[in-house]
């Protein structure tokens, strides 16, 4: 059998409804796991044994009765530290927050435990989930696990990194302008950015209200639908929440594409000057997704700059109205990067604002329109992760961003591997869809996966303790 | 706002910041007011009110080609 801990969510799940996995045995191996090996990552800036192993008594227990709470139950699982726990500590990796023990459990992490999850820990982010790496905030930056010395994107950091390291089977991050999706292509696992509404925000502490979206990574395409379908649904305790009707994302997972049209818009990898190393491989997913039925065609849209500078300006704003009374009271308590970053707002007009709005609008319709003609949208999530190393200031708002378009309009996008650099670095493909349309972007990435070698791949921190060396 | 003239207006507002500070600051400034500059161009009616169109009405979207 695999190693106890490289086994997917699916598989875990197989597992326990056959009686050949325990929830206490699995969950043990990951705190083992974690307690041995994070020093090293630095992906959970607080572990939680004890609940940990209470969850996992509670749903073996439940096994035993034969009660079944569906595809998390005895699911060992992680929550970036924005997501608010019930008496654990939520810091937001901020100093401002380090005593903050919330009163109740964001609607997420609600949906989890309800469905029989094993919390294991909270993972390290950025700042709010915006300003870093940094390392004068309350914890030090999460690493990439594929390589140490490299980062493993942000915001949802920690989160993608302890996915690829084996130190959990599932976790919870969130995205505002690709910080599910990034993290997920740094650390060659799947990350989904829902449709915004699709996942309630309730309880997740905010980055930029108009932009949040909160989603699953998890190693496997098939095992983010697993997750989806114990976090998507209305939640009335978010504004933003949508009331629709949530379909069973596994039933999609064909293992094929046949009858989609997919679109590329090229001119956006000339924008973002893309390598030649991911335009290689980008080109060869594309032939992996012919072979399996899809149509492939290139698409234009605005430049991604529009996108960012919308995004950018109305983030700001939000930004800064979030912060405004710290900044004044209190920005020691702020690492420099976001402070720097959210003071910036207090100078945009309202006019930029609303004018940014209506710009958003724009671009939105403009995305809508375009997926009238194709199913899908697909292009690199990023390059592979550079060095882990503080975040130059100037130029950071004209850096170019595959991801970010789809946080201002909402529409849902997954990355998952494409494969692995020549310094051994993953490669990331994203795929995006129709609004509240997961299921065809999910089912594109799970065929891409299982068609491609991909997942048997795995970077050395994730070897059995018993053969890790000192 | 990337001429100093941004550091009194934030004083305005109750936001100071160290003086050794000023040239990471200001490349963030800089950046933001380009970014501003260019959704202050576009062109729109005066009478177009910004919408949030994430809307269930969307999900009606369907393909036509």
């Amino acid at each position: 059998m695999i190693d106890k801990h490289l086994l997917t969510i699916a598989a875990i799940g197989r597992l326990y409804r056959s009686r050949a996995l325990s929830p206490v045995e699995l969950t043990k191996t990951y705190l083992a796991r974690i307690e041995a090996l994070d020093d090293k990552l630095v992906s959970f800036v607080l572990p939680t044994p004890e609940r940990a192993l209470a969850d996992a008594r509670r749903a073996e227990d439940e096994f035993t009765r034969g009660i079944d709470r569906g595809p998390m139950q005895g699911v060992p699982y992680c929550l970036k530290d924005i997501v608010e726990t019930a008496g654990i500590r939520t810091t937001g990796q901020s100093r401002l927050l380090a005593e903050h023990v919330p009163a109740e459990d964001a609607t997420v992490e609600s949906r989890l435990r309800a469905g029989g999850g094993v919390m294991l820990g909270k993972n390290t982010t950025w700042e709010f989930a915006h300003g870093g790496p940094s390392w004068d905030v309350f914890a030090p930056p999460a690493h990439n696990p594929w390589n140490l010395d490299h980062h493993p994107a942000g915001s949802s950091s920690g989160s993608a990194a302890a996915v690829a390291a084996g130190f959990a089977a599932g976790t919870i991050g969130s995205d505002t302008g690709g910080s599910i999706r990034q993290p997920a292509a740094a650390c060659g696992i799947a990350g989904l950015k829902p449709t915004y509404g699709r996942v309630s925000r309730k309880g997740v502490l905010p980055n930029c209200f108009s932009h949040d979206h909160v989603g699953p990574l998890a190693w496997t395409t098939e095992d983010v639908a697993l997750m989806m379908n114990v976090v998507a649904g209305h939640d009335p305790g978010d504004p933003g929440s949508v009331d629709l009707p949530v379909p069973d994302y596994t039933t999609a997972l064909s293992g094929d594409c046949k009858g989609l049209t997919i679109g590329v818009p090229y001119a956006w990898l000339d924008e973002a000057k893309t390598s030649a190393e991911t335009r290689d491989a980008m080109e060869a997913a594309l032939g992996v997704l012919r072979a399996l039925g899809a149509a492939v065609v290139p698409v234009t849209l605005s430049p991604l700059l529009a996108y960012s500078d919308s995004k950018r300006v109305i983030a700001m704003s939000e930004l800064f109205s979030i912060h405004q009374k710290t900044l004044r009271e209190r920005p020691d308590l702020l690492g420099a990067s976001l402070r720097y970053r959210i003071q910036c707002g207090a100078l945009l007009r309202a006019e930029d604002y609303v004018q940014a709005m209506r710009m958003r609008t724009k671009l939105t319709t403009e995305m809508q329109a375009l997926f009238r003609t194709v199913d899908l949208l697909v292009m690199p999530s990023g390059e592979p992760a550079g060095k882990l190393e503080p975040t130059p200031h100037a130029g950071l708002f004209t850096q170019s961003s595959w991801t970010t378009p789809f946080n201002t309009t909402g529409n849902p996008a997954l990355s998952i591997c494409m494969g692995f650099a020549a310094n051994g670095l993953p490669q990331s493909l994203q795929i995006a869809g129709r609004l509240f349309d997961e299921a065809t972007v999910l089912r594109a990435g799970d065929a891409y996966e299982k068609a491609t070698p991909w997942r048997d791949r795995r970077p050395e921190i994730a070897a059995p303790l018993e053969s890790q060396t000192a | 706002m990337p001429t100093p003239g941004f550091v009194q207006r934030m004083a305005e507002l109750g936001l100071n910041f160290p003086a050794e500070e000023l040239d990471a600051f200001e490349s963030f400034v800089t950046d933001l007011e380009r970014a501003a500059s260019f959704v202050r161009k576009i062109d729109r009616s005066f009478a177009e009110e910004p919408s949030n169109v994430f809307d269930p009405a969307s999900v009606a979207l369907t393909r036509t080609a």
